[in-house]
């Protein structure tokens, strides 16, 4: 025991101390993260708040007064099709900026082709008082009258035609009108690495494809019109891209 | 000996006299000073489940002895030179609202109820007031409680309770030391320190949505055209608040002039005009007159205007306001506007009204 003693404390000496007497300094493990920003545009147009200045593809002139929306399952795909997860969820609200920068860190180092998340909440979450009860999440809820859970999107403003100006109120909301989105780009996460990654929402997409809507004749208020919903539900599978 | 013992007798009744009125003296004059540090307890305030996070400023952190103080100051007269308080006024059965309010200047105002006042970020019709913490600052000018400050100095220091009570709430040794934007700001702190206590939570729709009680056909029916897209009425007024915290222009006026331009008095932009705090609805049967400007007296009157007054073509009026497009009016029924007035009642809290916190101490 004894010489065990005498063989360990010089090498608990060597250890426990630095040449100079100081402790050593911590060990850096090296991290990764993705900061992920969020933009807008209309078409080739930057948003700006109020502007009447922008045109959807049936011709309505229209301004945009309030974007609010969940992101939820915010992935980075890999070609096995296996996935890291970002983050659960992230309410956004397209003119408050600091809701349209999530900075991830421990992402594993590796290569990715590309991120996958949801328009609105996964439907785990997407049940009446699941979310922390802040107030963007209170404005956000779905009356349990009509599916319950949380809105998927709430896209408002007004339109001219010919005779007057109008509002429109582009609300959706339960599980049916979730909107998976998959984007594609190499994206390769090398060790203590800091990616930037940035997607653009152009709104005009949400009018355009596969359907023309028209908000004078497919309805300037379509909470509670599933039709309607389901256009805007299947134009939105593509009004985001990765730059 | 013995007449050693007595003048040494008649000198320690003379010594006791002396510092019996020494002490009578100094605890009666008036420039009493309460020297030391006194240490406040920390108020745990009660977040009903569901509600969002409280505001609550970290310049005024809520204290069991600033709330005690802000009790006594909310009912006490002692504020004003007029024998009002803020009682006067925000009275329990008006859900501590009031009658319509008019200024000197003649602009009328529909005085919002003091509940759940600790989950608004700002207050006012107009927004005009960012904190609460600030807000009764304006009551003690002509309109309200007119208050002479050297008076209310003196009346504060020869009270038999408050220079103990700001002591012990914010530390003051003298209140006569302070100048007086610093006592209004103390009181106004202790004021709104006890408002934050008060707290809705309890009316029969709260209780529906614990499961403990059951609507009437009627009143469930005018829910649901509360929180569907019949009345569509949720999305300004949800649950737990029953406001959407923000501003919004509802359509009242297709212009808007003067005292009506809502927001835009404080932001200056075009874009406000119009817009207006959206009120709690909690205990909305209590507080009429109803809008910014109290011009309608009755529920029925409120939700008629929602139903078929609505001005479409305002400018800047909310998106929601304005439905299937080109279509104007919700068309209600008679019968689901009378239900939705009686689901509105249903916000009425009792237990809230009634609740001795917040009852007259004095």
């Amino acid at each position: 025991m004894k010489y065990l003693l005498v063989l360990i404390s010089p090498f608990l000496f060597f250890v426990s101390c630095t040449k100079d007497g100081h402790e050593k300094p911590p060990v850096i493990i090296p991290d990764q993260s993705v900061d992920l920003n969020i933009t807008y545009t209309v078409d080739n147009a930057a948003l700006v708040l109020n502007s009447f200045n922008y045109q959807n593809q049936a011709g309505n002139t229209y301004s945009l007064s309030s974007l609010v929306y969940y992101l939820s399952k915010i992935s980075l795909m890999k070609a096995d099709s296996s996935l890291v997860l970002l983050k659960e969820y992230q309410y956004i609200d397209a003119f408050t900026t600091a809701t349209n920068k999530l900075s991830i860190k421990g992402i594993p180092v590796g290569n990715y082709i590309g991120i996958k998340f949801n328009i609105g909440l996964d439907p785990l979450q997407n049940k009446s008082f699941q979310l922390p009860a802040t107030t963007e999440n209170i404005n956000m809820q779905w009356p349990d009258m009509m599916g319950g859970g949380y809105h998927v999107m709430k896209m408002e403003g007004s339109y001219k035609d010919l005779s007057a100006t109008y509002g429109y109120a582009m609300h959706l909301g339960t599980d049916s009108c979730l909107i998976p989105i998959k984007l594609l780009k190499p994206i390769n996460i090398t060790s203590g690495s800091n990616t930037p990654l940035t997607m653009e929402m152009n709104i005009n997409e949400w009018y355009r494809n596969p359907y023309k809507y028209d908000f004078n004749v497919d309805g300037n208020y379509i909470m509670g019109n599933m039709m309607a919903m389901k256009k805007i539900v299947l134009n939105g599978n593509d009004v985001f891209s990765i730059k | 000996m013995v007449t050693t013992f007595l003048v040494s007798n008649n000198m320690r009744k003379s010594a006791f006299v002396i510092l019996v009125t020494l002490i009578v003296v100094i605890s009666c004059q008036k420039n009493v000073s309460l020297p030391g540090k006194y240490t406040a307890t920390p108020y745990e305030l009660k977040v009903p489940k569901g509600f969002p996070t409280p505001v609550i400023p970290v310049e005024n952190p809520m204290t069991v002895e600033g709330v005690n103080l802000g009790h006594m100051l909310y009912f006490d007269p002692i504020l004003s030179s007029n024998g009002k308080s803020c009682n006067t006024c925000h009275t329990k059965e008006r859900s501590f609202s009031s009658p319509l309010f008019v200024s000197k200047t003649g602009i009328k105002t529909s005085v919002p109820p003091h509940l759940n006042l600790a989950w608004n970020p700002e207050y006012n019709w107009d927004g005009s007031a960012p904190k609460l913490d600030l807000l009764p600052l304006a009551d003690f000018g002509p309109d309200f409680f007119n208050t002479n400050m050297s008076d209310l100095v003196q009346k504060i220091k020869s009270h038999p309770k408050y220079p103990f009570m700001f002591k012990q709430a914010f530390n003051v040794d003298d209140v006569a030391k302070l100048s007086s934007d610093e006592l209004q700001l103390k009181i106004v702190y202790a004021l709104s320190q006890f408002m934050r206590t008060m707290i809705s939570s309890n009316s029969k729709c709260d209780k529906m949505f614990r499961r403990e009680v059951n609507f009437t056909p009627e009143e469930l029916d005018g829910f649901q055209t509360f929180s569907t897209e019949r009345g569509d009425c949720f999305h300004c007024h949800g649950y737990p608040l029953f406001s959407n915290n923000s501003f919004n222009n509802n359509g009242l006026d297709s212009v808007h002039l003067g005292a009506d331009v809502g927001l835009f008095a404080v932001t200056k932009n075009e874009y406000d005009k119009g817009k207006f705090s959206a009120p709690t609805l909690r205990n909305i049967e209590l507080t009429a007159p109803y809008m910014h400007d109290g011009r309608f007296q009755t529920l029925e009157e409120v939700v008629e205007f929602y139903n078929s007054g609505v001005h479409w073509n305002s400018p800047n009026i909310d998106p929601l306001m304005t439905k299937s497009a080109k279509i104007y009016g919700l068309n209600l029924s008679t019968t689901q506007k009378a239900n939705l007035v009686k689901f509105l009642k249903t916000l009425t809290d009792t237990t809230y009204l009634n609740n001795p916190e917040f009852a007259n101490p004095l």
